[in-house]
């Protein structure tokens, strides 16, 4: 039900987009889903990709980032997944579904995982896929004391290592995981990718190539093998003809993927305007218009990404809620979704929690534009004249968007309720760098964009009795409110779903989602965050390309993609 | 001979170790620690304090730098801390894309660049002169990324006549064709800068020579024109040689600018990414091989100059 609302939500949305440029194929994500569906596809052919940066590391335990992942993911496979073959107005996210795992159970006391792997998989290099390569690759992630052990990877994967206690061989087709506590989102966490993915790597491959050496020789059960990678020019993947999950209707079916990085956007959109990509990632907003009119395919969807500043707690200007609360009201994010960025993000006006995660309430109306009653707030919190402080924001990365001009904007209209905002910006780097390790202690917020698929995500940003970093974390604001934390651990450590309850694929119940809803909405009231938007992730890709599902999420799979 | 040629290899090694001290101390003073980065937002101090031991930089910063020179000296300079790529391997691969972008552009502005200057130092303030003051005005007021988008949008969009990104065809056989049909138009791009500057000195030179008595005395004597303009440049050479040499030279890292909005997979690009990254590993290799290229142009610059120069061959 309240899927099928915010799916009305944003077709409006893009609906009010068509109308305005009279195309129908703005509305081309479901005309393309509904080609796909009736046409047949075609096996073989090269698709040429440009993504938006040059990928880190190709080994899925520590690779950082969602570009990197997009590419891992297409050689690797988990446990469980999330259904990639599912679009995002069929839900939000995807539902899991069994992957190197064909079904899974959950003890009563949500302590005990008891996974069924498939039969008969084999990994690229011929090694078979079996409840011993599934400890491997555990223990490489989280045990210390196993050899294979990479630091790496257990710094990205931090958050699961607390609730972590063991991984167990019953059988060689069955392991056990257990808890140390509840912790339902357990699932979803094996299912979620980068910063670092719980994928299975040939244990051979491992040992042969080294914990550093395995990146540049990925080695995983995927649809689709590595070929080369070429630093700063490509990476090149072909089809895996013994892939467990192929099959005629579903794919994979082309015979090559060539990745280009290409880090300038106005550079990607002439690579595909001149033919040399099929199709591109994170366009230029202002070319919707005109890649529209020539004739490309142009998709977008919700996801599971927020874009927004913290406030820094530890300044005295943001002790009072209220302030916080007038800083929400000031920012039209509607004009800004619209003008700006051409409709191409969706405004975050109904809680933290953005769409494409389960605790999403489209019914919450949370932060509207509403200038007089931000200027009120102000005067009630002891600033009729306005205020004067400072944010920050990167000039560019990963998920970011146009940062600069969104900060400008929102700068703009802050002035228009009297609040002077200076606006400092550095390159990503450095910025994330400085954002991870909380340097930012003199401004008054920092943004980020950050999201993911399961609830959890909410704790991981706002929570303080839950720490998962060295200096908070996500929570680079200091921001601390108990009763939220509550709240959020009652929400994650909530019994296990029953049989017949609507959340059960996700690994969760109505309990634990009505438990993180109530956070989401106690915790926007709060308002910790300065809120903005939510990226659409449009893709944008040539005729020729059929089959490419625009998912929920910030990944999907090559699998299905054929060239017609 | 063999004395000078000691001396000069003295002197090499002195500067690349002199170089490697700087760029080793200057990445590490640099605020921001890559293994913060590397780590990713959600890691504790304790995984920080373990995948900092594991790439060695938990040691002083003497002890690296004496490990790294070691190994370098064997010609391993380690993996790139982003993508564990070896950085010979990684490095060598940008290096060649990147002087055949450079080798390129020069090819272009040392065509027009010579050919206008010595036209112009011929006949200043004729037609010729005045056409060339526009281009090499152009070329250096340009900013490099807006002309290659210009070219892209005018050459590889609305003609279609060449590609608009890249080394090679994503679906080509990558041939000498393919590559040299790839390189003209982010050549076109580098080369306005270095073009412009080459036209205006060139012509300075030409003009400087033809000034000079030995010339007036030459058609006084009634040598034909042409050989006698065989006779200027020939001298003005030396002149000239000197502003190309460095031109090439600043074009290693300058061709960053091309490499950014051609995709063009070269040296600048690689650099600018290992630093801004904080890789130390491939900032310090892809400083080193930059030094040396820098050295082994100043060395052909040197050896050329003699032949070109008997004033200099006599001393």
């Amino acid at each position: 039900m309240a899927n099928h609302h915010w799916n009305s939500v944003n077709r409006r949305a893009l609906m009010a987009g068509a109308a305005a440029s009279g195309s129908l194929l703005a509305l081309s994500g479901i005309d393309n889903i509904a080609r796909a569906q009736t046409a047949t596809p075609k096996s073989g052919g090269t698709i040429v990709y440009a993504m938006e940066a040059e990928p880190d590391i190709l080994d899925p335990h520590a690779c950082g980032g969602w570009h990197t992942s997009r590419l891992v993911l297409q050689m690797y496979d988990q446990l469980v997944e999330h259904d990639l073959t599912a679009s995002w107005q069929q839900g939000a996210p995807p539902k899991l579904v069994g992957s190197l795992a064909e079904r899974w159970e959950i003890s009563p006391d949500g302590l005990e995982y008891k996974f069924f792997l498939r039969k008969g998989v084999k990994f690229h290099d011929g090694t078979a896929f079996d409840a011993d390569a599934v400890k491997y690759n555990f223990d490489r992630i989280f045990n210390e004391d196993a050899p294979q052990f990479y630091a790496r990877a257990k710094a990205y994967r931090a958050a699961d290592v607390y609730f972590l206690k063991s991984v167990e061989v019953v059988d060689p087709s069955m392991v056990k995981i257990i808890l140390k506590e509840p912790f339902n989102s357990f699932l979803l966490r094996l299912a979620n990718l980068g910063p670092g993915m719980v994928s299975m790597i040939s244990p051979t491959a491992l040992k042969k190539y080294g914990n550093e050496g395995i990146a540049l020789h990925p080695t995983g059960t995927g649809p689709f093998r590595f070929v080369e990678r070429v630093p700063g020019d490509r990476v090149v993947l072909e089809k895996n003809p013994d892939y467990w999950g192929g099959n005629p209707k579903m794919g994979p079916f082309l015979d090559r993927i060539v990745v280009k990085p290409v880090s300038d956007a106005a550079a990607r959109v002439a690579g595909l305007r001149a033919g040399a990509f099929d199709m591109i990632i994170v366009p230029v907003p202002d070319s919707k218009q005109q890649l529209i009119s020539e004739g490309f395919v142009w998709d977008q969807g919700t996801v599971h990404h927020n874009w927004y500043w913290a406030f820094n707690m530890r300044d005295p200007i943001f002790k009072d809620k209220r302030v916080r609360q007038a800083f929400n009201y000031a920012v039209d994010r509607q004009a800004l979704c619209h003008d700006l960025l051409h409709d191409t993000a969706f405004p975050m006006e109904h809680g933290i929690v953005p769409p494409g995660m389960l605790s999403y309430d489209p019914d919450f109306k949370a932060y509207s534009y509403d200038p007089a009653k931000a200027r009120r707030l102000l005067a009630e919190a002891g600033h009729p004249n306005g205020l004067s402080t400072t944010f920050v924001t990167s000039t560019d990365g990963s998920g970011q968007l146009i940062p600069v001009p969104i900060a400008e904007r929102v700068q703009a209209n802050l002035r228009t309720v009297g609040i002077d905002m200076k606006l400092q910006s550095s390159e990503w780097v450095s910025y994330f760098t400085k954002w991870i390790s909380g340097g930012f202690k003199d401004v008054g917020a920092a943004q980020m964009s950050f999201g993911a698929p399961d609830p959890f995500w909410l704790e991981q940003t706002i929570g303080c009795t839950f720490f998962v970093g060295e200096v908070g974390g996500l929570n680079t604001g200091y921001y601390c409110n108990p009763a939220i934390d509550e709240v959020m651990k009652a929400a994650r450590q909530a019994q296990p779903p029953k049989n017949g309850d609507p959340y059960a694929a996700w690994g969760l119940s109505k309990e634990a989602v009505a438990l993180w809803a109530k956070a989401n909405r106690m915790a926007t009231e709060d308002a910790p965050l300065l809120l903005v938007l939510s990226d659409l992730n449009p893709f944008v890709y040539n005729k020729k390309v059929h089959g490419k599902v625009q998912t929920a999420l910030e990944w999907f799979t090559f699998r299905t993609i054929w060239l017609g | 001979m063999a004395r000078y040629l000691l001396r000069r290899a003295a002197y090499f090694l002195f500067i690349l170790v002199g170089v490697s001290i700087v760029i080793f101390t200057t990445m590490r003073l640099v605020p921001g620690d890559p293994i913060v980065y590397l780590a990713g937002p959600f890691a504790t101090a304790k995984q920080r304090a373990a995948i900092r031991e594991s790439y060695g930089l938990d040691k002083p910063v003497v002890v690296q730098y004496g490990r790294w020179l070691a190994k370098a000296a064997q010609g391993d300079l380690g993996r790139s801390m982003q993508l564990h790529v070896p950085v010979t391997e990684l490095l060598f691969g940008k290096l060649r894309n990147t002087l055949l972008l450079v080798a390129g552009s020069m090819f272009i502005a040392i065509l027009v660049g010579w050919s206008l200057g010595i036209l112009s130092g011929f006949r200043p303030n004729g037609l010729i002169d005045r056409i060339g003051l526009v281009v090499a005005l152009a070329g250096i007021s340009l900013p490099a990324f807006w002309f290659g988008m210009l070219l892209i949008i005018a050459f590889a969009i609305n003609l279609p006549w060449f590609p608009a990104n890249g080394i090679v065809s994503e679906r080509g056989d990558g041939g000498v064709f393919d590559v040299l049909w790839h390189l003209f138009l982010p050549a076109v791009a580098t080369a306005a800068l270095p073009c412009g500057v080459m036209l205006r000195m060139t012509r300075t030179a030409v003009l400087e020579i033809r000034r000079m008595t030995f010339v007036r005395a030459l058609a006084a004597k009634g040598l034909p024109g042409r050989a006698l303009a065989v006779h200027v440049i020939w001298n003005a050479l030396p002149n000239i040689l000197n502003v190309t040499g460095m031109q090439a030279g600043f074009l290693l890292t300058a061709a960053i600018f091309s490499e950014v909005v051609f995709s063009w997979p070269g040296l600048g690009l690689q650099i600018y990414a290992a630093v801004t990254s904080q890789d130390y590993t491939v900032a310090q290799g892809a400083v080193l091989f930059i030094c040396i290229l820098f050295l082994l142009f100043n060395v052909v610059v040197d050896v050329l100059r003699p032949i070109f120069d008997p004033r200099i061959r006599m001393a």
